[in-house]
């Protein structure tokens, strides 16, 4: 990515025929060419051009990224949790994705909202979102690739002109990060639309196709209603189903992550605004990372209008974050150098 | 009768299907059979008619009835409804004392349109066509029957310019007496003036 | 008008070959035909369904060529003459009643009708269906030409009446889509009363016997064919190549020596009745030259049977040397033409033939190679088909699990190609799809997991596909079977059958539903519109989530053609040119090149895509695929 050096056959070549297709979604809704279909991003019919938008914003094309350190640029690191009730009780951890989306939307930082459908039971996909139910609709880990980044595409093909954030994975963010840099005269869109970029950690996420099948062997039709897998020395997916919860060893789950997972050096969202995680061994709290002015000022304002609590991320923590997330680089950037 | 010379005569009426290349070798045909000629017309049809080359051989003669295929290099008139179509068969039929009436409209096959071959020029395809016969009439059929309110009587219209050029031994009183016998009674006066719209076309 | 039911005996008309069979019938008192379409047959059919009621016989298109030929067996041992039609497969598929029938015997005059098509013009195999003859052990003709034809089709009726046996007239596409001069004979006045004598039953045992019988009835054939005026010789007495010929072949020889000024050389030894062969009649002229060329239409059925002939005659003959498709003289495969038999005549002869002239031959063939691009086959602008491969194509794609459409006979097996979008990866014989489908939806124990997609058209099913859909049924086999319902038999000429609710000659008749057949063998039957490719492709979609079972989707939408006489269509397309993309990255002409309807074109001076009016028919489907919105439909009076 990063430049427009490839068209449909180099992203079919470099990409999806090796199977390193994240599913995000950046090559879905500029054309009819590609589809966002339960979980997966297919290459439905042929394009001949030499160039093209899908190749130049696709997170897994072209060379990859470099980025400082393990956690790339970091302005500040601390632990945060959304101070409404509602907010934490929706959440995962500790709610602060949802508390900052709700707080850019109602001071109108942006308009509109990006973000992962919440239902476990569907596919999941990108949603627009624009009040606070839906915010909150939306909360909670899906862990399964959603092509959200397609959602993107799609408001940013309306001839509207208002800002908009996205909530996403590192390759997700990553797609958005170089649609935010491109320049306004080579592309249909407004670049400077995409405004607010909020990351998610992430070790590797789950196709979504092969994770249903898996399910509905498993809980024998059984509706899941949410997901989670625990950090570790955890080592279980959870499954919360209307008999209760049910745990499978992690093992089994290992299977389904995508391939594209394997090549991904990135556990921070090193290209996001503000990067947001779980903290080791603290439950009901976010680990927050601000890398940009813009992301400082959304944390100044979300003091300012108390909508999130903060404290200081443990040490012990930040080195245990550092470590993992050097490992998934190295693990990713050595991968990616033997396997190309 | 004049002698038919030679004899057997051959003419090829050549298209897309669809173009009604069918029906305008059976007026001829009816024509000729009125006239006392010996006749054979052999056509092609079937899957070709989904928006493949079509052809009819038209073998005239007044010796014997002739099999329904024209042997190589023996066409003497080309009637062409579409030019491509036109080209496409004098490598196999042609001869250089070779006449042709062609509707210069273009149908592109599917393939151009979708960008994978290329239609040649209008200059491309007069030149090689006159490279290829002793005369050549480029008529623009469709859009005078257009004109007249129905693109598909551009067959009709390209009939009467093979009248009106003379190429063939039956005359206009003779092919209008066969459109009134071969067509429906509805539509025969509204093919009437195509077919008298392609004979002014000719000068 | 039509001269099929003209009394003028001795006028001399324009007919096409098919016609003057049909007109042959007729001046032999025909009182019931019935066939399944198939091209080069199906005019036979039609021409007689036009004149039923005048001409006071029955004429009916029947579900498929088994059943067509038990109708008209009903009409011959009732004591009234009948015929049926067919392609060359009919022949295959009705081939076990034919065998069968013929052991039994018939009573009134019964003629089958076959037309071959060689070349494959426009058939899924190339086949000679000639072979039916030995096996059944049934006379057979081969006309020459149109007027051939039509003394062809009277006389088998005579010769099938008075052996008590049915009897095989074969055309091939050159005869039977050519036209000629013809000259007509007188029309009967009378026919017999329908009777079947309970005393007189028809069946096939003892079987031994039958059999026997059979072969007497051939001998009794080849007795009369010895004197038929439909063998003949031309040529020198004792010529230097001796041409044995049936079938339009007759016409390129002749014409073949003509052109070539070997009259002197060459005699053309004419065969119509071609089994059992006249057998002196045939060693006469055999006798006179030592090189014989034979010549016919796709396999060597003829030259196989004088060899035969001439190897039990050695003795008196003499050596024969044979020249013919076994000796590669004639081409194995494709069809035979005044060409290729000239180029034969010149190898054995050694001849220098009259050739084009070489040098307009290769500029002729040099431009076209620069300049003429083939021409693929499409579906018709409108064409449902291509809406409803369009949806498949779709769900099949972001179903990403390698499904596959196991195809059929009919315009709908144009899916193999671009046209649509080459989801079709089988294709066999009429009905065969469906069959295949149900094996295919047997193999996930055994690994295959790719959702596979059986489509059929509305004829078709009707034809050949219930028996495989209830073995699918009964065997519990999972897959999609999508019924093309266009209301017609559209690919050779838009025949009605048994879901159109109208008869051969246009009346309304009975009416069998798909759905009802559907639901009765216990399927879940789905309908939709596929003009409505959102509604289509929702419905495809659901249906592959849920393969343990056949299910069955029709998609039903009137063939664009018959749209088309039936009052058109009730739009109009543009092209915005500000919202068109053109080749810009975002489309890159995604309407013309990929969606592929003929009435859309590329205007190359704008950049822009464009409808074509005089091609475009205004069906709207293409309205919903531009990803721009710059196809506009405009709903027109």
């Amino acid at each position: 990515m990063s430049d427009f050096s490839g068209g449909q056959a180099a992203l079919a070549a470099e990409v999806i025929e090796k199977n390193r297709c994240a599913f995000c979604g950046a090559c879905v809704g500029h054309c009819p060419y590609f589809v966002y279909h339960r979980g997966r991003v297919i290459l439905r019919d042929l394009c001949t051009l030499d160039q093209g938008r899908c190749y130049r914003f696709c997170p897994m094309a072209g060379a990859r990224g470099d980025f400082a350190g393990e956690l790339g640029l970091v302005r500040r690191i601390l632990i945060a949790q959304a101070v409404r009730s509602d907010l934490r009780k929706k959440a995962q951890y500790g709610g602060v994705v949802s508390a900052l989306i709700d707080l850019a939307l109602s001071q109108g930082l942006v308009k509109e909202a990006v973000l992962t459908s919440g239902h476990p039971e569907r596919p999941p996909h990108g949603v627009r979102v624009k009040s606070r139910q839906e915010v909150l609709a939306s909360a909670g880990s899906r862990y399964a690739a959603s092509g959200v980044v397609a959602a993107l595409n799609e408001a940013l093909a309306e001839p509207e002109i208002h800002p908009l954030a996205l909530v996403g994975l590192p390759c997700q963010i990553k797609a958005a990060a170089a649609m935010r840099e491109a320049r306004a005269g080579d592309v249909p869109f407004k670049p400077r639309r995409i405004h607010l970029l909020v990351g998610l950690f992430c070790t590797w996420a789950l196709d979504y196709r092969r994770l249903s099948t898996y399910l509905r062997f498993m809980l024998f039709g059984e509706r899941a209603f949410s997901y989670d897998i625990p950090p570790p020395p955890a080592d279980v997916f959870k499954v919360w189903t209307g008999d209760g919860l049910k745990a499978f060893p992690l093992e089994e789950i290992r299977p389904m992550r995508l391939n594209a997972c394997r090549f991904c050096d990135d556990m921070t969202s090193t290209r996001a605004d503000l990067s947001v995680g779980s903290v080791e061994g603290l439950d009901g709290w976010n680990t927050v990372i601000v890398r940009t002015r813009l992301g400082e000022r959304l944390l100044d304002l979300a003091l300012e209008k108390n909508a999130l609590r903060i404290g200081e991320l443990p040490q012990a923590d930040l080195e245990h974050l550092q470590e993992a997330a050097g490992l998934k680089k190295a693990r990713g950037l050595e991968t990616w150098k033997n396997e190309s | 009768m004049k002698k038919l010379k030679p004899d057997p005569f051959n003419l090829i009426v050549t298209g897309v299907g669809g173009q009604g290349n069918v029906l305008i070798s059976q007026i001829i045909g009816r024509a000729l059979v009125d006239r006392g000629f010996q006749v054979s017309i052999g056509e092609t049809f079937g899957l070709s008619q989904r928006g493949g080359s079509v052809q009819s051989h038209v073998r005239i003669s007044q010796k014997r009835v002739y099999g329904p295929l024209i042997p190589e290099g023996q066409a003497q008139v080309v009637l062409g409804l579409e030019p491509l179509e036109t080209l496409r068969i004098l490598a196999l039929y042609g001869r250089p004392d070779l006449k042709i009436v062609v509707n210069s409209r273009p149908v592109p096959p599917l393939n151009v349109i979708a960008g994978e071959s290329v239609y040649p020029s209008e200059e491309q395809l007069k030149s090689a066509l006159h490279g290829l016969a002793a005369k050549v009439w480029w008529i623009n059929g469709t859009a005078a029957a257009q004109k007249l309110g129905a693109a598909v009587m551009a067959n009709i219209v390209l009939l009467g310019a093979l009248t009106a050029a003379d190429l063939i031994p039956v005359g206009q009183a003779d092919l209008e007496e066969a459109l009134a016998q071969v067509l429906p009674a509805a539509r025969l006066k509204q093919n009437l003036t195509a077919f008298r719209r392609g004979l002014k076309l000719i000068q | 008008m039509s001269f099929i039911l003209t009394d003028q005996p001795g006028l001399e008309v324009l007919l096409q070959g098919n016609q003057a069979i049909a007109r042959g019938a007729l001046e032999a008192g025909l009182a019931w035909a019935s066939g399944y379409p198939g091209n080069p047959s199906s005019e036979i059919i039609e021409t007689l369904a036009e004149v039923q009621a005048r001409g006071r016989l029955y004429v009916e298109w029947s579900v498929n060529e088994k059943v067509a030929l038990e109708g008209a067996a009903a009409a011959s041992l009732s004591g009234l003459r009948a015929m049926v039609t067919m392609k060359q497969n009919g022949v295959n598929v009705c081939l076990d009643s034919l065998t069968t029938m013929a052991l039994a015997g018939t009573k009134a005059g019964l003629v089958l009708v076959s037309a071959d098509d060689p070349a494959s013009i426009s058939s899924s195999n190339e086949q000679d269906s000639r072979f039916a003859a030995e096996l059944a052990h049934l006379p057979l003709l081969e006309p020459s030409s149109p007027q051939e034809a039509l003394d062809m089709a009277r006389f088998a009726f005579e010769l099938s009446d008075r052996l008590g046996n049915i009897c095989l007239l074969r055309s091939v596409s050159r005869l039977s889509h050519s036209r000629t001069n013809v000259r007509l004979g007188p029309l009967p006045k009378e026919k017999p009363r329908a009777r079947f004598n309970t005393a007189e039953p028809f069946h096939t045992f003892p079987v031994t016997q039958k059999h026997q019988a059979m072969y007497d009835k051939l001998a009794k054939a080849r007795e009369i064919f010895e004197t038929s005026p439909f063998n003949s010789y031309e040529g020198p007495q004792s010529p230097e190549l001796l041409v044995a010929a049936c079938g339009p072949s007759c016409l390129y020889v002749r014409e073949a020596i003509e052109m070539n000024g070997l009259a002197g050389r060459v005699g053309l030894l004419k065969i119509g009745t071609t089994y059992p062969l006249p057998r002196d009649f045939v060693l006469k002229y055999l006798a006179q030259a030592e090189k014989v060329l034979v010549v016919e239409e796709i396999d060597p059925i003829l030259e196989r049977r004088l060899k035969v002939l001439a190897a039990e005659a050695g003795p008196a003959i003499g050596t024969k040397i044979f020249f013919g498709k076994h000796s590669g003289h004639i081409p194995a495969v494709g069809e035979v033409g005044p060409d290729v038999v000239a180029r034969a005549l010149s190898r054995i002869l050694d001849h220098d033939l009259v050739q084009a002239d070489a040098d307009y031959k290769t500029r002729a063939a040099a431009l076209a190679a620069e300049l003429v691009p083939p021409r693929e086959f499409g579906f018709c602008p409108g064409c449902p088909h291509r809406a409803s491969y369009w949806a498949i194509k779709n769900v099949l794609a972001a179903d990403d699990r390698d499904g596959f459409v196991a195809g059929d006979i009919g315009c709908y097996t144009m899916a193999i190609w671009p046209t649509g979008f080459r989801q079709i990866k089988s294709v066999h014989a009429m009905g065969s799809g469906v069959g295949l489908s149900s094996g295919l939806g047997k193999l996930k124990p055994m690994g295959l997991d790719q959702p596979v997609i059986s489509v059929v058209g509305d004829s078709t099913f009707f034809h050949a596909a219930i028996p495989a859909l209830v073995n699918a049924a009964y065997n519990q086999s999972g897959f999609l079977l999508v019924v093309l319902d266009n209301s017609a038999t559209a690919m050779t000429g838009f025949q009605p059958h048994p879901g159109t609710g109208r008869s051969a000659s246009g009346q309304e008749i009975g009416r069998v539903d798909i759905e009802s057949v559907c639901a009765s063998v216990g399927v879940p039957v789905k309908v939709c519109d596929p003009y409505d490719l959102t509604a289509t492709e929702a419905a495809i979609e659901e249906a592959l989530q849920n393969l343990n079972t056949v299910q069955v989707i029709i998609m039903r939408r009137k063939c664009a053609l018959v749209q088309g006489r039936e009052g058109g269509f009730p739009y109009r397309m543009h092209i915005d040119p500000k919202l068109c993309r053109g080749e810009a990255c975002g489309c890159h002409r995604f309407c013309h090149r990929i969606f592929r309807c003929p009435g859309i074109v590329w205007d190359e001076r704008k950049g822009r895509a464009r409808i074509d009016e005089v091609i475009c028919v205004g069906c709207g489907v293409c309205e919903q695929i531009c990803p721009a919105g710059a196809i506009i439909k405009e709903t027109v009076a």
